[in-house]
């Protein structure tokens, strides 16, 4: 046991309120959500509120519940729908960006070809590029390609490549024994045979380190499904929240069934941090990045 | 006919150049070893042979065909790396199939050659390991069993046992002659360590600055070496160098005066391919084993510094009256100690190199 001594303690008092802070918004949220709608004012000020239910986590899952709000409020969103939009347009962003960055990493890291040093500094210019400022091209160019409201438009920009894993990729590649790449050569692979079957296997830490960050970036991601996918048919799940919100009607918005279905979507990157938390850091550390 | 032929090759690393020339032919069935201080080039000039570095300029032919361009895997050359390469995901017998898996083998004939290779080199209980799971000497079979089962023109070796401790690497060394002679084939070695190239070679090739020094049996190297460099790197302990003056010279034999020596005029026994002359100044070559006490008739008074007992002989390392340092081995246990002055004589003709350091025999 470590020693406990007055600055440790305040150490821990320190951690201990910061805790706190950052979980209060999160218990405020799952409070809410399990309100009765009546309930949410009346208790707004309290960490606790009169009586507990998950009716309003079955009610935006559509599933059968003892809520059941009056006409006069919002639709509620079709939770599983989004759902299974998000985990799709997720899937298809992070395996098209591992694999392709991979190969690029791969590429950049091992294969001589000219003009090598300048095509790799310009991709990491690119990542000063604020990506807010890609919008309305990517848009325009999505548009005109008629791919709006399809996940081809949605995971296009980012679906070949991003800077950040293509540059993680390339340290790694980089950092691997170039002699396992020759012995391959000379048993007669080809280049992609041996990015295949050699380089890319021993990876699979990196790999999978890539796939968390990835994942946790694309579920969170929102401006731009929300500007190409706002059909409910590819709607993801926090586009669908903010609709949500805004469909106020002429009526309140419905905080409770709102709260629910936040608390609901944040479980499975809440399930991946908690699994592959410690990998994450270790991977972080070893490439040296963030 | 050779079987590999190098004919003057240069690799240029930009300005930098590494290979500056160099010549060498191989016999079928020779076990040819590269050998020289780090950076003579001598990884790079096996490199070459086997396509990974490409040929700056001068001609690669392996059984009658020019391969100085064509792709490593066109020249049926199979390499044993020093960190052995073995791919880390895939088990031994994955290891040692990957080329003819590669190359589309039928699956039982890849089965019946990873057996055959495992058996000659007795890892068939390790097939199904990973090569983590194995130990340095393990790694090391399943590395040549990898080149084994491609049955190659060429078995390159690059450093194969530098990365293991020194038992292992004389218990692997004798495999590897082994192994030459069950399956026969060329081998080239590079190793900068000369014991290995003096058990091992049937012809060691003697690099230093990109340039071949020296080419020959290992006797023909340790007796006959054609300059200082040979002389003081091929033998363990190294050579003893004494500066000397010529004082006369006939094809008798020539007369030296060595401040080191008792006896201001000193004869050695010619003949002499290139004849010095009196007044030059020469390096007298004196290898340990041919250096006796002679209380009676000393030639030289040495100093010891130290002497090293390995059980079945003694080193004896001194210095000359004028300092130079000087090696001499025993097969006495002799009961010497550090600061003792020793009479010597030595039982064979030294070696002479010009002042440009070549052997002028």
């Amino acid at each position: 046991m470590r020693k406990f001594t007055p600055q440790s303690a305040l150490g821990y008092i320190v951690l201990a309120v910061f805790v706190v802070l950052s979980l209060l918004p999160l218990w405020m949220a799952i409070k809410i959500g399990m309100s009765y709608p009546d309930d949410v004012f009346t208790n707004a000020e309290r960490l606790s509120t009169n009586a507990f239910t998950i009716g309003n986590f079955l009610r935006v899952m559509g599933l059968p519940s003892d809520i059941v709000l009056t006409a006069y409020r919002a639709s509620p969103i079709d939770f599983m729908l989004s759902l299974r939009n998000s985990l799709i347009y997720t899937a298809l962003t992070v395996t098209g960006q591992i694999f392709f960055s991979a190969l690029a990493g791969y590429a950049f890291a091992r294969m001589e070809f000219p003009g090598r040093k300048v095509v790799f500094f310009a991709f990491l210019a690119a990542t000063m590029i604020p990506g807010i400022v890609l919008f309305i091209p990517n848009f325009i160019l999505i548009k005109e390609l008629g791919l709006l409201n399809t996940f081809a438009g949605m995971v296009a920009p980012s679906v070949l490549m991003t800077p950040f894993a293509v540059f993680f990729m390339r340290q790694f590649f980089m950092s691997a024994p170039k002699e396992l790449d020759e012995a391959a050569k000379l048993e007669g692979a080809s280049p992609f045979q041996i990015f295949w079957r050699v380089a890319l296997p021993i990876q699979k830490g990196p790999i999978a380190t890539l796939a968390i960050l990835l994942s946790i970036n694309s579920w969170n991601e929102f401006f731009w499904p929300f500007l190409v996918g706002r059909d409910e048919s590819v709607r993801v799940m926090a586009v669908a929240l903010s609709d949500f919100m805004s469909q106020t009607g002429k009526g309140t918005p419905d905080w409770t069934g709102l709260m629910a279905a936040i608390t609901l979507s944040i479980i499975p990157v809440i399930i991946m941090l908690i699994v592959f938390g410690r990998q994450i850091v270790e991977s972080l550390q070893t490439s040296g990045m963030k | 006919m050779s079987f590999l032929k190098i004919e003057n090759v240069i690799k240029q690393f930009g300005a930098l150049q590494v290979i500056k020339g160099v010549s060498i032919e191989a016999k079928k069935g020779e076990f040819i070893v590269f050998v020289g201080p780090s950076g003579c080039g001598k990884s790079t000039l096996l490199r070459m042979i086997a396509g990974l570095e490409e040929t700056t300029s001068g001609v690669i032919a392996i059984d009658g065909e020019d391969l100085t361009h064509a792709d490593p895997a066109q020249r049926h050359v199979a390499m044993v790396f020093q960190s052995y390469a073995l791919f880390p995901h895939m088990s031994v017998y994955d290891n040692i199939a990957f080329g003819m898996q590669i190359n589309k083998v039928a699956k039982p004939e890849i089965k019946a050659r990873v057996e055959e290779a495992a058996r000659i080199l007795q890892i068939e209980p390790l097939l199904q390991r990973k090569p983590r799971q194995l130990s340095g000497g393990q790694r090391q079979r399943a590395a040549i069993g990898r080149a084994i089962v491609r049955k190659p023109k060429i078995f390159l070796f690059d450093e194969p046992l530098s990365n293991l401790d020194a038992e292992l690497r004389t218990q692997m060394r004798v495999e590897i002659a082994k192994l030459h002679q069950e399956i026969g084939a060329t081998m080239i070695y590079v190793t900068h360590d000369q014991i290995e190239a003096m058990t091992l070679a049937d012809r060691i090739v003697v690099l230093r600055g990109g340039l071949v020094e020296q080419v020959g049996s290992p006797s023909e190297l340790y007796d006959h070496p054609g300059n200082l460099f040979v002389a003081g790197f091929i033998g363990s302990p190294r050579m003893t160098f004494l500066p000397a003056r010529v004082t006369q010279a006939s094809d008798g034999g020539i007369s030296v005066n060595c401040a080191n020596f008792a006896n201001p005029e000193t004869v050695i026994d010619g003949p002499f391919a290139r004849l010095p002359r009196p007044g030059d100044e020469v390096t007298l070559g004196l290898r340990p084993e041919t250096l006796r006490i002679n209380p009676e008739q000393p030639m030289l008074r040495v100093k010891v510094d130290i002497t090293e007992n390995l059980g079945g002989s003694t080193l004896i390392h001194a210095r000359t009256e004028d300092g130079h340092p000087l090696v001499m081995s025993s097969a006495d246990r002799l009961a010497i100690g550090s600061g003792d002055t020793l009479p010597l004589s030595f039982s064979a003709v030294p070696h002479v190199f010009d002042k440009d350091g070549n052997n002028v025999r």
